[in-house]
């Protein structure tokens, strides 16, 4: 359904982003995982021209087969809350401060429908009943400052699923939540993903979070993609040295039966930290914090495919992989 | 942005340095006696034999008005915020180092005084004193102490509230001291900006003063007086309003521009409201 | 809101009680005698003395500034010496012609701001974005009674289309109004529309990066809907605090725009006040102008708590 290659997102002088290829397919949720700067938010918000006004993008992302990249802002709007959903880190800064909540909802019915204004109203109490909103008559009269910090963001994502869209973007949902309240919000999340058929792409930095709700799991590190696969898989078994080290950094999150616990922890970052834009080394970006490199990791690392869609880009990744085919270099 | 600011420092060099040129070479030469009037010759359009400008409806020629007038619009300018400069920096210090309960009455007083118009000030002044060139200097420096004190006090409470002045306190200096030698360095480029707005906003006034009659007299010659002396003819001989208004409105550009020019390049958090 | 009300009423009283002792002690200090004022040096000493109890100035300060604020409530402000009028109705029936000016060239002045703002800074990539900032700089230099003197030199005595002065109040005429005022609107409204699309433009740049906008966009609406949808109210709000400190300045362009377009509004008659130096006709006029700025500046903080909920809720709101 949403198909990424050959990638490309510049701000200026600098690559923030360079994926050579990225699918999600109907109904399935794919997490995008990296620490901050790893490219993980750019990548989903330049798939509906929601990046930098600065920012450049190249390359191919198909949607349902439609090509766009390229497209102008109308042609894109067109496509954004009724096909893809987005729904943002901040609640608060999400919502405008000047209008009640009822009339940002509302303004996400009407621009999919041509319903008289009574039925929007309906429709967005049964919009803000979906998202588990108490008391919606009441709430709807509110401005977002009025309300806590949960509600702000099921209030933002009931006006991302107001067109029942084929896909979801959630760009780090839970983050600027409390503790208690983000496992409500991916409850929600997950059960409406269910309901709707809703395909989800799930930028975090939470490794818990993704083992939690989503299926597959691409890692960035440095705007590129190091290792996809199916979650449990990679979590339990990851073969980049990079995804090895940040599993390894957070051991409560990999934990899928301490999720509360992984809640609270923020992502423990690996030894070093990630360079400026300009400073990532040639061949494996990881290399020079990497425990293992070798020396031909200064060349640009092989692409390795296992079944199941596990694929890695690493010269010496945690044991050979069985069953795996190579692909590129020879080893 | 980043490109913008050398054009507008540029731009607003170059008008100032016209202004300021003009003025001061009516000092040693111009083309005719400010004072010399000749009826015979009134009215001459630009273009003249002799009068480049033309010459009004008394016969005195216009560029030597327009460049005495650019003298005194400049040495209102210069005297007015030189004399508020202190006081105003001043007060806005004392304001931004007081206790909460006495800076909430200060700040709110330099409110108050902001509120009225430069121009009602110098109306009030003028009913008690007269009107004068001097009149009009006392009026616009009493009403640019607060707004100079008023744009002092927001980036001054900013400074005292950072680091290197907390260890300053905490070292036991005094209030006067931290002032001094920190919050008055730092707060610079935001007092440069408003000096540059405030020339700009005393030309203004001044001719608007003059135009109204209550600023300079004869035989002194400001801009405004121009526009009053050929109000009445305005419809024959446009050009005698035109002429030195184009010159007057090109000064003030100058200095907003510089202002703006600075603000860019000195103080590029914009902490500086513009108040006038 | 009704705590903001109270809290900026409460301001304003104190502000106008301020502004009136000011504006009375400032005559007085440096007023000289109003009696050798108006009878010049001729007057006998007993002359000037009658003057003075006529005038009641004979009494102490406390008193003739309590017997003033009386008066102001009253409706008794006593007569003009030299013009024999009553100062109390001369400025009642001359109030409406400044109001009009005043809040209709603020009122037009912010709309055009907005608008040109707000494309200013949407198009803030384009050479047309641009051209409206410098067009906006140039006219913040230009003085109303500039422009006003040449639209009377083009517009009206050259064209004749509308009258160079006079004016016709509106209960008279509605037309005859707006042509009498036309000219010194758009006289006054140049340079301030000039500053209001100036700072809208810097406020709409700041709200284009605000998190909803993107959110706007996220619903379906392009870059531009969603930034004139949700961006102009917002920007609009610091307006409000601009326009508060542009009052005095608008004020004070009324006074010379009167005197340009000879309109018969309290500018002419403060103008003929302190041309005569008499010192009571100018102390009322000039609290009554103040009193005019506080009271568009407590309407304007209204305003501000109408456009912002947060202001609204918050307790005795004050603005930094």
């Amino acid at each position: 359904m949403l198909s990424i290659r050959d990638l490309t997102v510049r701000i200026g002088p600098y690559q923030i982003v360079s994926i050579d290829e990225l699918h999600l397919t109907r109904g399935r949720r794919l997490g995008l995982v990296g620490e901050s700067g790893s490219g993980k938010t750019m990548t989903a918000m330049s798939i509906v021209g929601l990046q930098p006004r600065e920012a450049q993008i190249t390359g191919s992302i198909t949607f349902d087969g439609r090509e766009l990249v390229g497209l102008t802002d109308s042609q894109l709007a067109a496509i954004r809350g009724t096909d893809i959903g987005v729904i943002f880190q901040d609640p608060l800064r999400a919502l405008n401060p000047t209008m009640r909540i009822g009339k940002q909802i509302g303004e996400s019915v009407r621009l999919h429908s041509d319903l008289r204004r009574s039925a929007v109203n309906a429709r967005v109490i049964d919009l803000m009943t979906q998202v588990q909103l108490p008391e919606p008559e009441q709430l709807a009269r509110r401005y977002p400052h009025q309300l806590s910090g949960g509600q702000r963001q099921r209030v933002v994502i009931a006006m991302a699923i107001a067109a029942r869209p084929k896909l979801l973007i959630a760009d780090e949902p839970t983050t600027a939540l409390d503790v208690t309240v983000q496992k409500g919000i991916l409850d929600l999340l997950a059960q409406l993903s269910e309901e709707y058929e809703m395909a989800m792409l799930f930028v975090s930095h939470s490794l818990g979070v993704v083992r939690k709700i989503t299926h597959d799991v691409a890692v960035l590190y440095g705007g590129r993609v190091v290792e996809t696969g199916p979650s449990s898989e990679i979590i339990d078994q990851p073969r980049h040295r990079y995804t090895e080290a940040l599993i390894g950094a957070n051991p409560g999150q990999a934990d899928p039966d301490a999720i509360e616990a992984a809640l609270g922890t923020p992502l423990t970052t690996i030894p070093g930290s990630v360079p400026a834009l300009d400073a990532f080394p040639s061949g494996c970006r990881f290399r020079d914090r990497c425990a293992h490199s070798l020396d031909t990791c200064a060349e640009n690392p092989p692409v390795t495919r296992m079944s199941g869609g596990h694929r890695f880009t690493c010269w010496n990744p945690t044991h050979t992989p069985v069953g795996g085919e190579l692909d590129g270099a020879a080893r | 942005m980043s490109s913008r600011w050398p054009t507008q420092l540029v731009v607003g060099t170059v008008l100032i340095g016209l202004f300021v040129g003009i003025g001061l070479m009516s000092l040693v030469w111009t083309p005719h006696d400010a004072e010399a009037l000749n009826v015979a010759a009134r009215l001459a359009p630009p273009g003249t034999e002799g009068h480049l400008l033309g010459t009004d409806r008394l016969g005195r020629d216009v560029t030597t008005q327009i460049m005495v007038g650019a003298r005194n619009s400049l040495v209102v300018a210069v005297v007015s915020t030189a004399a508020a400069l202190v006081p105003g920096v001043f007060l806005g210090l004392v304001t931004a180092g007081s206790k909460r309960a006495s800076r909430e009455v200060l700040s709110r007083a330099t409110d108050v005084a902001l509120a009225l118009p430069g121009i009602l000030v110098a109306l009030v002044l003028a009913t008690a004193m007269g009107a004068s060139n001097t009149t009009t200097m006392v009026a616009i420096t009493a009403w640019f102490i607060p707004v100079m004190a008023r744009v002092v006090i927001g980036p001054a409470r900013q400074i005292m509230a950072r680091e290197f002045v907390e260890a300053a306190r905490a070292s036991g200096r005094g209030k006067w001291y931290i002032l001094i030698r920190h919050v008055l360095p730092n707060i610079g480029p935001v007092v440069i900006v408003q000096t540059s707005l405030l020339f700009a906003s005393a030309i203004l006034i001044e001719a608007a003063l003059s135009y109204l009659g209550v600023g300079a007299q004869r035989p002194t010659t400001s801009w405004g007086m121009l526009f009053n002396e050929s109000q009445a003819v305005v419809g024959e001989a446009p050009t005698l309003v035109l002429i030195p208004g184009v010159v007057m409105v090109l000064a003030v550009l100058g200095f907003n521009l510089l202002g703006d020019g600075l603000r860019a390049a000195l103080d590029p958090r914009q902490t500086t409201k513009a108040v006038v | 809101m009704i705590r903001l009300i109270a809290h900026r009423g409460a301001v304003l009283l104190a502000s106008a009680m301020a502004g009136s002792i000011v504006v009375f002690l400032l005559l007085r200090l440096l007023g000289g005698d109003v009696a050798t004022v108006i009878m010049g040096q001729g007057g006998t000493p007993e002359a000037r003395e009658a003057l003075r109890a006529e005038l009641g100035l004979d009494r102490s300060w406390l008193e003739q500034y309590l017997s003033w604020i009386g008066g102001l409530f009253r409706g008794d402000l006593g007569q003009s010496y030299a013009a024999q009028y009553d100062i109390f109705d001369e400025i009642m029936s001359r109030l409406g012609l400044t109001l009009s000016l005043a809040l209709i060239s603020l009122a037009v002045s912010m709309v055009l701001g907005i608008i040109a703002g707000t494309y200013s800074a949407l198009n803030s990539r384009n050479a047309r974005g641009g051209l409206v900032d410098v067009i906006a700089q140039l006219g913040i230099a230009i003085p109303p009674f500039w422009v006003g003197l040449l639209l009377i030199s083009f517009v009206s005595v050259q064209m004749g289309w509308l009258p160079s002065g006079g004016y016709v109040p509106w209960t008279e005429s509605f037309t005859g109004a707006v042509r009498s005022l036309f000219l010194p609107l758009t006289a006054l409204s140049i340079a301030l529309a000039g500053v209001f699309t100036r700072f809208a433009r810097s406020s709409m740049l700041d709200v284009l990066n605000e998190d909803y906008i993107r959110t706007a966009m996220a619903k379906g609406r392009t870059w531009r809907r969603a930034a004139v949808r949700h961006g102009v109210r917002n920007a609009a709000i610091p307006l409000v605090t601009v326009g508060t400190l542009q009052l005095g300045g608008l004020l004070a362009g009324t006074v010379v725009i009167e005197t340009v377009f000879t309109l018969p509004g309290l500018g002419r008659m403060l103008m003929a006040a302190v041309t005569g130096r008499e010192a009571l006709v100018v102390q009322s006029l000039a609290f009554v102008i103040i009193l005019v700025i506080l009271v568009l500046n407590f309407l304007m903080d209204v305003a501000y708590g109408l456009l912002d909920p947060r202001i609204r809720d918050a307790e005795g709101a004050t603005r930094e």
